[in-house]
């Protein structure tokens, strides 16, 4: 995230100071001045194109509400959508893909999801450049999402600007917010780094194991990868949280889900409720019969693949997830799958949450994979070369690379996180309200126990980078 | 109202969560610190307060190590401790000076000198850097950061990334959960004052001492740093000694140490260079220097203690405390020093004859653990009838097998007619125990049997080490120090 988790969060709190004690009204000026120091000092390439998109948001958005004719309205609106569609492009397909802006996915988003609010009236266009260049620039957000919408930030920061400092220092908000971020930062250090090296040791390798191991590389990186998105949304919405902004949640147990349908409601809620309200209801959504419904499903899912990446891979996993939703639509149309998940027993809801992991999991290994040919490679010897003997053999199970102390240690990460899991899943209960219930004496000790956990077994040090996140190569 | 009593109950919980995230982090930081050699004086054991009544702090490279010294103790009863690191980076032996004083107030402190020039300095490579905070297992403090910071400046680091790792300290050595020994939370022979690894070996080839009139330039950083620990002993009113051990030293190295003996004279310091010495101290580089032609042997090292032994009464006006209450850490430091003879006596022992000959001699001063396991009476030899009879142990024991412990020639447990036993006696922090799972014809039987039916643990380490045969376990209870651990076979009557 930016830079070094021994710099940032020194400077986060150097801010929150700072935003104590300078007059209420240059508070957003400051997250601004943060947020274009952090994303200049990270490295970027292109670092312009980030204030430029704020500031054709700002234009285009400006210039609708001058303008009282629908066709010059809509004019701005493809305009100043295509340019922002032209930059992700060219930035995704041409020679300067190496050349792209951090987060320019995340923040391309925000910028067209706001100018088409605004052309729609769901909000107004903003008068104050300030606020617009803020939202989309917000360095909690800015690399890896939540991807959030103009009506929830702006309010929010116009509302930074007026409150008192008493509010503006709420120790019960900071105190939650501190906690989502620890329970962010044990997520990523010792859960999702320690995958990783799994992950990546097996995909590397993958043409030396078999099913058993296999199994194994793709279980590894769909944890890894939830882990480590989960974890930035937690420490993204911690960070804001501490500066009284509230920021979308993305994650609600997506491994418990279901159905593929359900998943992508827990999964990247940012992504999918954008991709709805911009993409499958503007094609038409489910207002134009089963087979446009079908399609409209299938569509949306593969853009999502192209948003996800450039390589023929990305699309083949948006692919897949259009299918998968198409095949469950059907099912559900023709009565053969019960569609709520109210009525289901334990008994079918296990099943189903199993049935909808593997096939995630599945989809992920096109996601992880440096090709598709890789992919198919990697699936074929999945399904065809025997090696379940391996799980007698110790050595070589604890050789793929975590030793048996490291695997105690990421066994006792992933009991925290799936007892997290199941609360946000049958209470709707984020990390910081349950505690809320527990009191206080079981908050501190729960707290401290994971943050001692992380400083401990995290994974950091002299040659490991952990402030880098897999959704930031998007 | 209500919201008010929050926020209060709230503030109280972050307090709490705040003062015990500082005692347990503490407390982690302690064991998790990279704490160097346990067969040296260190850092950490200062800490613990093992070098407390301090006389003399003898610091520098592995030339002031090679010192030794257990003669300044023995023969004139001044308590020395030496902090002293491979190649110690001359920052490094400023803050480490720093560091001692902030736990001791020594009555002299002897710098060795033989790296302050060092040219490398200039530009480390990352393995210095590495070393520079393996080589200071510094508790985090304002020293400590005060060296960091410096480290930065001086080598360009750059903070975003080597930079704040060193400051935090914690990325640098939180990954040592991996490795935490016993050593990590009861320190092992934490009354060492000094290098406990001596060099015995002599140069293969004719060497020969030389001196310079030349003059030579010190690094800019050497240069820097000298006058700092100058001013710092000033300050603190400390005397300082320069020192700088002989050896074949290439002209440059004399010409550097010159031009050090010239700021020293500046500065009132006193400088010894034994170069010039040696035809005094009668030191023989052929008999006296090591094989590397660089370090002291332990009979060299000997012979320069005993001049600085003199040297310290007479100028410093110290006191022989070889009497005194409060000086524990260095009665210990020589016993431990004649233990660790012994250990090297036993190993050393050529033959069977020779180390039942030692074990006589020595059994009465340490824990003797005695298992006769297996097929040991197939004995072809007599080789283990032999140790037995210069050990009191009972006379039925070579008949019926099993564990005798002697304690300091006295039997503290014998397993006599139990087939199957378990015993265990604590010694200061350390258990030692002995065990047989099953009755031994029963463990002759099993074919392939695992060498674990019988047991003579340490701190957890089972040092049996022939299933068939008797094993011997010499242990030291006051010092905590295995001295040594045989098995013996019965056929071959090889250890």
């Amino acid at each position: 995230m930016f830079i070094t988790y021994q710099l940032l969060f020194p400077l986060i709190l150097l801010i929150l100071l700072l935003e104590f004690i300078v007059p209420k009204k240059v508070r957003s000026i400051v997250l601004l001045a943060l947020s274009f120091f952090l994303y200049y000092i990270c490295g970027t390439a292109a670092f312009f194109i980030l204030p430029a998109v704020g500031i054709i948001s700002y234009v285009s958005t400006t210039a609708m509400n001058h303008t009282k004719t629908q066709t010059v309205k809509k004019i701005i609106l493809v305009a100043s959508i295509a340019i922002i569609v032209g930059l992700l492009l060219t930035f995704r397909y041409t020679s300067l893909k190496n050349m792209a802006p951090l987060g320019l996915s995340f923040f391309a988003l925000e910028a067209i999801s706001y100018i088409a609010d605004c052309y729609l009236g769901k909000i107004e266009a903003e008068k104050n450049p300030l606020y617009v260049i803020l939202y989309i620039a917000f360095f909690p957000t800015i690399i890896s999402g939540p991807i959030e919408r103009g009506g929830n930030l702006i309010p929010q920061f116009k509302r930074l600007d007026s409150i008192g400092r008493k509010e503006l220092f709420d120790i019960n908000r900071i105190c939650d917010s501190a906690i989502i971020i620890i329970f962010g930062m044990f997520v990523k250090l010792v859960i999702a780094d320690r995958l990783s090296s799994v992950s990546n040791h097996i995909f590397s390798e993958y043409y030396h194991y078999g099913t058993t191991v296999l199994i194994i590389g793709a279980v590894s990186f769909g944890m890894q990868l939830y882990c480590d998105f989960m974890a930035y949304s937690h420490i993204a919405l911690g960070i804001a949280g501490l500066f009284d902004i509230r920021i979308m949640d993305n994650f609600k147990a997506p491994y418990l889900s279901v159905s593929i349908t359900d998943f992508w409601r827990r999964w990247h809620i940012s992504l999918s409720s954008w991709l709805r309200d911009y993409i499958y209801i503007p094609l038409g959504g489910n207002r134009k019969g089963k087979f446009r419904k079908y399609l409209n499903t299938f569509i949306t899912f593969a853009i999502s693949g192209v948003w996800h990446g450039s390589g023929i891979s990305f699309i083949v996993w948006g692919a897949l997830h259009g299918l998968f939703n198409m095949m469950e639509n059907l099912l559900t149309d023709i009565g053969l799958m019960k569609k709520g998940k109210r009525n289901l027993p334990f008994g079918s809801r296990f099943l189903r949450a199993i049935v909808t992991f593997v096939l995630v999991d599945f989809a992920w290994i096109f996601f992880k994979a440096d090709s598709t040919k890789t992919a198919c490679s990697y699936i074929i010897q999945m399904f065809t070369v025997k090696d379940f003997w391996i799980l007698s053999d110790m050595d070589k199970l604890f050789s793929l690379g975590l030793g048996v102390q490291e695997v105690m240690i990421l066994i006792f990460g992933l009991i925290i996180l799936g007892g997290m899991d199941y609360i946000t899943y049958k209470h709707d209960l984020r990390v910081d309200s349950w505690l809320k219930i527990q009191g206080p004496l079981f908050r501190v000790v729960f707290t401290l126990a994971i943050l001692l956990y992380t400083i401990v077994f995290g994974v950091y040090g002299e040659t490991v980078d952990p402030a880098s996140f897999y959704y930031m190569s998007f | 109202m209500i919201r008010n009593n929050q926020t209060v109950s709230r503030l109280i919980e972050l307090i709490a969560f705040i003062i015990a995230f500082i005692i347990i982090s503490t407390c982690l930081m302690n064991a998790l610190i990279v704490k160097g050699h346990s067969t040296e004086a260190r850092m950490y054991d200062v800490y613990e307060g093992y070098a407390h009544n301090t006389d003399v702090l003898f610091i520098g490279s592995s030339h002031a190590g090679h010192l030794v010294g257990r003669n300044l103790w023995r023969d004139y009863g001044i308590a020395a401790y030496t902090i002293a690191g491979n190649s110690q980076p001359v920052d490094i032996l400023y803050h480490s000076i720093v560091e001692f004083l902030k736990y001791e107030t020594p009555k002299v402190i002897m710098v060795e000198t033989a790296l302050i020039p060092d040219d490398s300095m200039e530009s480390p490579d990352t393995e210095y850097e590495g070393r520079i905070q393996n080589g200071a297992g510094f508790r985090y403090s304002s020293n400590y950061l005060q060296m960091v910071s410096e480290q930065i400046k001086n080598f360009n680091l750059p903070l975003k990334t080597e930079g704040i790792q060193l400051i935090y300290k914690w990325p640098l050595m939180h990954d040592r959960y991996k490795s935490l020994t016993k050593d990590d939370f009861v320190p092992d022979t934490p009354y060492f004052v000094s290098d406990t690894e001596p060099l015995y070996s002599v140069p293969e080839q004719e060497a020969q001492i030389v001196t310079s009139e030349e003059r030579g330039p010190i690094s800019d950083i050497g240069r820097e740093y000298l006058d700092k620990i100058i001013d710092l002993c000033q300050k603190e009113n400390v005397p300082l000694v320069l020192f700088h051990t002989p050896y074949p030293a290439p002209e440059i190295t004399l010409a550097q140490q010159n031009t050090i003996a010239d700021i020293a004279a500046e500065n009132n310091v006193p400088f010894i260079d034994f170069n010039y010495l040696v035809d005094d101290i009668g030191f023989d580089v052929q008999t006296d220097q090591a094989r590397d032609l660089n370090h002291l042997n332990l009979q060299g090292g000997e012979k320069i203690t005993d001049y600085l032994g003199k040297y310290l009464l007479n100028n410093y006006g110290l006191k022989d405390h070889r009497q005194d209450p409060g000086y524990d850490t260095w009665n210990k430091d020589l016993q431990g020093w004649q233990t660790l003879q012994v250990k090297k006596s036993f190993e050393e022992a050529g033959s069977t004859a020779d180390y039942a000959e030692l074990l006589g001699n020595q059994y009465s001063n340490y824990v003797v653990i005695m298992t006769l396991s297996g097929d040991y009476f197939s004995e072809s030899d007599g080789s283990i009838e032999s140790v037995l009879g210069k050990v009191p142990v009972p006379q039925d024991f070579q008949a019926k097998g099993g564990t005798v412990i002697l304690n300091h020639g006295n039997v503290l447990f014998y397993s006599a007619d139990n087939a199957t036993y378990a015993f265990s006696q604590k010694f200061g922090n350390a258990i030692v125990s002995v065990n047989r799972h099953i009755p031994n014809d029963e463990f002759i039987s099993q074919q392939n049997a695992e060498n674990n039916n019988d047991g003579i643990y340490i701190w957890n380490d089972n040092y049996i080490q022939n299933a068939n045969g008797l094993n011997i376990t010499i242990y030291d209870s006051d010092l905590d120090i295995v001295i040594n651990s045989i098995g013996i076979d019965p056929c071959t009557g090889e250890e």
